[in-house]
């Protein structure tokens, strides 16, 4: 499922690369001259074609960075229920946000034209986040007698996704700030849980902690492919040459419920430990660099980019 | 540039981006299929499910047997459901009620148990309301004593089986909802004559008392004046076919017995008996460990009730069922699927796993078989059709490998579908 995704995006990425350079050469056949343009220094007044060629330019780059993501529940689900305690929301999962980090990479095609930019992102990106479930069981006629378990969980949640981004340069010197705003599409590659459990038993003769080896089971059945969202941002542009240096930070705001409600307690043996997944949308922070190269440049001594 | 590129080509990006599956996330009807563990912060509290019936308002009751501390006899637990499969209320009888050995049966207002007293061990039919809550005793059946097993016989009556210390007989009788007293009885000696008594005595208390293994004792109506029992005769454990009112003989001198199933001793007998039709059985039962299935009985079987002949378990024609629990429990009824008659058994598998065979009963042909729980122990307790055409199964898991609680698996009308379809999930 995965390779058939990768080849999807792939495709696309080579149908967008393609058209490119088709669409450049076509120009090229009207008269234009694509991505390269004479630079002519001397001339006064420049000739309207030129303006237009420099108004405009194609970023192609590579993006890496971190993430911190938040799980936001929003209708909780367990395979537990007490008879000593009917409040439903005994058992809920106690989640932990914004930890541990997870992190992406991938490609950067934007189209810059007049200060504004659209920017097509498409990455590999890895979300993980934790929550956990505390247990408690007491001989009422001999308090001393009792056993907790904590079980801590870390859910990771690996997506291509694909962004698309429409950005403002503030400034348009050297060092460029901007702000962006876009969209998301994720579909899910693959979804890892992993399981410690540790406590104290202080029942079978004296006081032992219990710490039992980790359980690591794929559950990317738990969750639905598709994941959908907002995102937006502040970064800065730094020119190095006519390479470009992006740093930038966003949020991203899922809209979407990620858990499979037809799979909810699809793995009996997930179920047995008490899990089956809550709704949830997740929120995350994260700070990215890319590096760009320019498209378009003018025909001088040093083939300068258009800017 | 950008504008004609994505004039173009939006519409293939429109389609790879809406082949998604958002719809997957939208919430299902979660009464449809869940998987529930009813836990308990009592340390040293052990939970036993044996019934779970429907309730009008499409939750659940579960009867179940848990230690009292007035008695060494099991006390009943009663758990309500929501049709979620959240626990909504539950409590343990303080009423003097022991030992459940029916199943819940339903009834306009409640459901009908019929259970053993504190007091002298005696009978008794209670009413238990649709929550589970209000408890009241409807018949009381003097000298009636140690019920071994019930089952009702239309609306209004009841066959158990029970023990007679002072004959050190079996008795199964038939007594009414609303009358103290038994309106036809039959004695069976659980020794043959000269033998000393104790041993199976012991072995009927100790299943009293749920030291060790329960028996699968059973008694019922079979229909035409045909009633039949599964425990204790002669020093069997047999399935004994009889008529009340006639004349049966047992021991050296002759006369005509009773037609039996005959088990051998503890160690060979049948776990369970379903009626298929006039004369035509499903059965299981275990052999020193191993189990076996009968899913459809032939002539020989039809033989032995009509002329009050007697086989032996092993004469029948059986199925070796290698993956089950030594001498395992089983729970054995009809359900309907997909329009079709299928005979379902419940049992538990070595590994501690509940396991679903589904057999068709017009041919006794194995349909699917599905595997419920992993992780803890499991261990079944009973099952029942619901009204969505799915079934909720009842059982006891080891959380953290200790603690006895009753968990439950709803199974949608899909996953029923699917079990029959003899995809092996």
């Amino acid at each position: 499922m995965s390779i058939k995704l990768l080849f999807k995006l792939l495709g696309i990425i080579s149908l967008i690369a393609v058209l490119m350079v088709s669409n450049a050469q076509a120009q090229k056949r009207k008269g234009d001259f694509g991505p390269f343009r004479k630079h002519k220094p001397q001339s006064k007044k420049k000739d309207k074609n030129l303006i237009r060629f420099e108004n405009t330019q194609w970023w192609l780059g590579a993006k890496f960075g971190g993430n911190l993501t938040q799980a936001k529940p929003f209708e909780r689900f367990t395979p537990f229920s007490s008879t000593s305690n009917f409040n439903p929301d005994f058992y809920n999962k106690q989640y932990q946000d914004f930890r541990p980090a997870g992190a992406f990479s991938g490609f950067v095609i934007t189209f810059f034209h007049r200060g504004f930019s659209a920017s097509l992102q498409p990455n590999y990106r890895r979300h993980r986040f934790l929550f956990s479930n505390d247990y408690e069981w007491l001989d009422l006629s001999n308090p001393n007698l009792n056993l907790t378990l904590n079980y801590q969980y870390a859910q990771s949640l690996d997506y291509i996704d694909i962004p698309l981004l429409f950005r403002y340069d503030i400034l348009r010197s050297k060092l460029r700030p901007f702000v962006q705003l876009g969209g998301y599409y994720g579909q899910l590659i693959n979804a890892n849980l992993t399981l410690e459990r540790t406590g104290i038993d202080r029942a079978s003769g004296s006081t032992s902690p219990i710490s039992e080896p980790e359980l690591e089971v794929g559950n990317p059945n738990y969750f639905i492919k598709t994941s959908l969202g907002l995102l937006g941002g502040i970064g800065v542009n730094y020119d190095v040459g006519n390479v470009r240096l992006s740093l930038e930070a966003n949020y991203r705001y899922g809209m979407n419920n990620l858990a499979n409600a037809q799979n909810r307690y699809l793995d009996n043996r997930l179920a047995s430990i008490g899990y089956a997944p809550d709704n949830v949308k997740l929120r995350s922070f994260e700070i990215s660099l890319s590096c760009l190269f320019p498209m378009r440049f003018l025909i001088s001594k040093n083939f300068k980019s258009v800017d | 540039m950008l504008h004609k590129f994505f004039a173009r080509y939006c519409p293939f990006l429109l389609i790879f981006l809406l082949a998604c599956d958002l719809k997957d996330a939208k919430e299902v009807d979660s009464s449809l299929s869940f998987t529930k563990i009813f836990d308990n912060d009592l340390f040293a509290k052990t939970f036993t499910p044996l019934d779970v019936k429907q309730t009008p308002d499409g939750g659940y009751l579960v009867l179940g047997e848990t230690a009292v501390d007035f008695s060494t006899f099991a006390g009943i637990f009663l758990l309500k459901i929501d049709r979620a499969g959240n626990a909504v209320f539950s409590q343990t009888l303080a009423d003097g009620s022991l030992n459940p050995v029916s199943d819940l049966v339903p009834t306009a207002n409640g459901f009908f148990l019929m259970c053993m007293d504190i007091l002298g061990n005696e009978t008794k039919l209670i009413r238990i309301d649709f929550d589970g809550i209000r408890v009241t005793e409807v018949q009381r059946y003097t000298g009636i004593n140690n019920p071994l097993s019930a089952t009702p016989e239309g609306n209004s009556s009841w066959v158990v089986q029970h023990y007679n210390q002072d004959e050190n007989a079996v008795y199964v009788s038939s007594l009414a909802n609303n009358n103290p007293s038994r309106s036809q009885q039959m004695a069976f000696p659980i020794v043959v004559d000269g033998y000393t008594e104790s041993r199976i005595e012991d072995a009927i208390f100790k299943h009293l008392n749920r030291i060790g293994r329960k028996k699968p004792f059973m008694s019922g109506s079979l229909g035409s004046g045909m009633y039949f029992y599964n425990g204790y005769l002669e020093e069997t454990f047999s399935v004994v076919f009889f008529r009340f009112g006639e004349e049966y003989a047992y021991g050296p001198d002759g006369g005509q017995e009773p037609a039996k199933l005959l088990g051998v001793s503890d160690d060979e007998v049948v776990s369970n008996i379903f009626q298929t039709g006039n004369r035509t059985f499903a059965l299981a039962r275990y052999a020193n460990g191993a189990n076996f299935f009968t899913t459809k009985t032939d002539d020989l079987f039809n033989d032995i009730i009509l002329n009050n002949t007697v086989i032996q378990t092993e004469d029948l024609t059986n199925l070796p069922i290698l993956e089950l629990f030594p001498n395992a429990r089983v729970v054995l009824k009809r359900v309907q699927i997909g329009g079709r008659r299928v005979l379902l058994y419940a049992s538990d598998t070595i590994g501690k796993q509940i396991v679903l065979f589904a057999y068709d009963e017009a041919t006794g042909n194995l349909l699917g078989k599905k595997y419920l729980g992993s992780g803890f122990p499991y261990e079944i307790g009973g099952f029942d059709q619901t009204d969505d055409g799915g079934l909720a199964v009842v059982g006891t898991t080891y959380i953290t490998g200790r603690f006895p609680r009753v968990c439950m698996f709803k199974l949608s009308n899909q996953d029923l579908l699917n079990l029959i379809s003899l995809s092996g999930n």
